[in-house]
């Protein structure tokens, strides 16, 4: 029984480590009219909706305001999306 | 037909009588020589003498075999074996060069009129460095790097395709266009390299325009019980840790060795107290190496499995970002993106047979990169998947007693396929290389010549071209001995076909920041060289002077434009019609007659590089002066102590589109303590003086984002 107990809770560790999502925050890299890149902010990502962003992109709904900037409603391409993290 | 396979059973599976094979060495006084350590080349099998200063192996050993006798403050010799030999070594207590311990005991020729290095990384085994810090330290080679997880080797100012790696005689491909793709391979289970610096193509063929690095893995062990290391690293910069294991394991003719290794670094700290954000890696590898051999055939299988998990450091949307948006307050260890997931699986199969005074060798090997690198989470940039077949043919044969010749035969195919990805930067292809050659080695007395001429073929074909490139080379060197002196001149030929990215690629490059652009009407590449080298030594001194000469015809350049692709600057590839990259290396070794335990050493290597129009050649080292003071302990735990001061001087004949450079001073301090047999440790403190620098040719120049801080390194050693 012992035994049985000490494999199985280094099955559940890894079981439990599957389980958590990967989530990560993404922006968009809009480059004003300076050819300066303006990083706009689109939130947190997740599991199958971090895939879609990353494969199809991002449609902005609304102007974005950033700073002095202001990022245009539309769509964006998966290349203008990025989710890597930077330096802080 | 029959015939044939009887004849191959006879050699494969002859089984003899084992007779007891004995080498005895002493010293010019007739007293015995005990730990001389015998190495019997063809089957890389180590061992060492007794008190009686004996070599005693009951194993099949094949006539015509070469025996290499190495201890340290002897001069080293090579010999072919026979029964009950006797060799005497001669004291010598300087190790100046390459030359004396070196080209005797090469793997690819035994000529001393070829221009081959060698060092030996189990020398430095106890001591912490990467690989590619190792290959720095030998004049004339330089890294280019990132930290420790991305290094480059650089020889005599020429690297990524212009450099050929070679791994136990297969040929390595990973994508070595890139300056971010770094050696595939740790020093895990790698016993020494064989350096050619210069073209080399007449053994080499394709690419081995710059130089050629050859490694060899660790000897097989004699011994009939099992025996190997344990060994731990720490390293504070990095906060590298790496733990290794290595086992070696003989029974009758059979012999087996196992390495195994995992290393994991953060990000690394700079001199202000910030770190380069993701330059952290992961890194792990396994090695099995077996042979087996009768009296007239040697047969090793190797299979090699390194997994590289890197960061790419300084990524930035920006074109010209601030230094501060490249650092972070604080190190990490989880890997982010971007990063490059390198695996590569090598494996392949050596053979050796022994016909009277004929030597053979047939190597056949696979060789297996599969590259990704990522800047998204759920999908690659771009994930390449590079095969290599490679089939080596190699005739030794002894004409008479002073002339030999070398026939050999070269072909390899390579398969480059791209999987699922989110874009391409180059494209499928198959490439088939076929190369012949042959040199006639002369050696009479205190003379030695070796001429050598080759022809190669390389067939690329892709979707949109199937270029094909037809080329010789040839070389010729001459030495000459008068009692310690030797004098070497040589000439050699390279040459280097397009390669595929070159010619084909089109897209953003990650890994460098980079939109890059081949050009499909690119020529070979052809390099030749004049290299002069004068050594001597004797008992206690020791200097080695060798200037060089190399031209290069329609040198591949890739060269930036004022244009931008996705806010990505375009780089695209074209010729120069004319490199000339000159300069002179040396290295003195002194060693004072009363102080017998302490050793001097001062080299330097000063290259200079530019263009027919005088317009300097980017990315070449600047010149180097180094000095190391060493003393070893007699009858203590401390088994030397050493320093070393290297000066990298300013970099000022820069390329136009490179920065400057500044002269720098780096001072490193070794210590080495052996507790017994079993425990060693090596603490080391390199960049002492915590001296904020950026090498000329470092991967982070362009951001001038500087390399480590002062850290200390510490390796415990067990072996068994």
């Amino acid at each position: 029984m012992k035994k049985t107990i000490y494999l199985l809770i280094p099955v559940l560790f890894f079981l439990m480590s599957c389980s958590t999502e990967d989530c990560h925050e993404c922006h968009i890299a809009f480059m004003n009219t300076s050819g300066v890149e303006v990083e706009g902010e689109i939130g947190e990502f997740c599991g199958e909706n971090l895939e879609d962003v990353e494969h199809d992109g991002y449609h902005l709904d609304n102007d974005l305001i950033v700073g002095n900037d202001t990022i245009p409603a539309g769509h964006y391409d998966a290349s203008e999306v990025h989710c890597e993290e930077h330096a802080h | 037909m029959k015939h044939i396979i009887a004849i191959i059973t006879i050699l494969l599976f002859n089984i003899n009588i084992y007779s007891q094979n004995k080498v005895t060495i002493l010293d010019i006084e007739n007293n015995p020589i005990e730990g001389v350590e015998v190495l019997i080349s063809d089957l890389n099998l180590i061992g060492t003498t007794n008190q009686n200063g004996e070599f005693i192996v009951n194993k099949n050993i094949p006539f015509y075999t070469t025996i290499r006798f190495f201890k340290e403050g002897y001069k080293s010799k090579i010999v072919q074996y026979e029964d009950n030999l006797k060799i005497y070594l001669s004291a010598l207590h300087v190790d100046v060069d390459e030359i004396e311990i070196s080209s005797i005991n090469s793997r690819l020729s035994n000529s001393k009129a070829h221009n081959i290095s060698f060092s030996s990384i189990i020398k430095t085994k106890s001591e912490f460095n990467s690989l590619g810090d190792k290959l720095a330290s030998i004049n004339g080679i330089s890294s280019m790097s990132s930290g420790y997880g991305i290094q480059k080797i650089v020889i005599r100012g020429l690297s990524g395709m212009r450099v050929v790696t070679y791994l136990n005689g297969i040929k390595i491909e990973n994508q070595q266009w890139a300056n971010d793709h770094g050696i595939p391979f740790t020093e895990l289970g790698i016993h020494k390299v064989e350096l050619v610096k210069g073209p080399s193509s007449i053994l080499f063929g394709n690419d081995a325009l710059g130089g050629v690095l050859y490694f060899t893995d660790e000897p097989f062990s004699q011994q009939e019980k099992t025996s190997g290391y344990f060994s731990s690293q720490f390293e504070s910069s990095h906060y590298l840790f790496s733990n290794n294991f290595g086992l070696k394991f003989s029974k009758n003719n059979f012999y087996l060795n196992i390495f195994g290794k995992y290393a994991l670094s953060s990000d690394y700290k700079i001199p202000d107290g910030r770190y380069v954000f993701n330059s952290r890696f992961k890194k792990s590898g396994f090695k099995l190496s077996s042979a087996y051999n009768s009296s007239k055939w040697i047969g090793k299988l190797f299979y090699q499995f390194d997994g590289q998990r890197l960061g790419i450091p300084a990524h930035s949307h920006d074109i010209n970002p601030n230094l501060d948006d490249l650092l972070g307050s604080s190190r990490y260890f989880y890997l982010t993106r971007p990063n490059q997931f390198a695996d590569n699986h090598l494996l392949n199969f050596q053979n050796t047979f022994f016909l009277d005074n004929l030597k053979i060798k047939i190597d056949i090997g696979h060789f297996i990169n599969r590259l990704q690198e990522y800047e998204a989470w759920t999908t690659s940039e771009f994930d390449l998947l590079l095969s290599s077949t490679q089939f080596n043919f190699n005739l030794n044969k002894p004409i008479n007693q002073y002339l030999k010749v070398n026939f050999g035969a070269q072909s390899i195919l390579q398969k480059n396929k791209n999987l699922p990805s989110r874009s391409i930067l180059l494209p499928d292809f198959t490439s088939n290389d076929y190369g012949l050659f042959s040199i006639l080695e002369y050696e009479k007395n205190n003379w030695g010549a070796a001429l050598g001429v080759r022809g190669d073929i390389r067939k690329i074909k892709s979707e949109n071209t199937n270029p094909s490139f037809e080329v010789m080379s040839t070389s010729l060197g001459i030495y000459k001995s008068i009692n310690n002196h030797n004098i070497k001149i040589s000439y050699s030929n390279g040459f280097r076909s397009p390669h595929t990215s070159e010619l084909l690629t089109d897209g953003v490059h990650h890994g460098t920041n980079r939109y890059e652009i081949g050009n499909q009407s690119l020529t070979e590449e052809k390099a030749y060289q004049f290299d002069f080298k004068y050594d001597f030594s004797n008992n206690h001194f020791g200097i080695v002077v060798n200037p060089f000469f190399n031209i290069i015809n329609d040198y591949i350049s890739i060269n930036p434009t004022d244009s931008f692709v996705e806010n990505y600057k375009v780089y695209v590839y074209d010729q120069f019609n004319k490199v000339y990259i000159k300069g002179i290396e040396s290295n003195i070794h002194y060693h004072p007659h009363f102080l017998h335990n302490l050793h001097l050493e001062h080299n330097f290597s000063i290259i200079k590089a530019n263009r027919k129009n005088n317009e300097n050649l980017a990315l070449i080292p600047a010149n180097k002066f180094s000095s190391k003071v060493k003393y070893y302990f007699s009858k203590s735990i401390l088994n030397y102590i050493g320093i070393e001061h290297h000066f990298f001087a300013e970099k000022s004949d820069v390329s136009f589109n490179e920065i400057t450079t500044e002269s720098y001073h780096i001072v490193n301090l070794k210590l080495d303590f052996k507790f017994n047999k079993k425990f060693s440790t090596h603490i080391g403190i390199h960049n002492l003086l915590n001296k904020t620098y950026t090498p000329h040719i470092s991967r982070l120049k362009q951001y001038e984002i500087p390399n480590p801080a002062r850290s200390i390194s510490i390796n415990l050693n067990y072996e068994f």
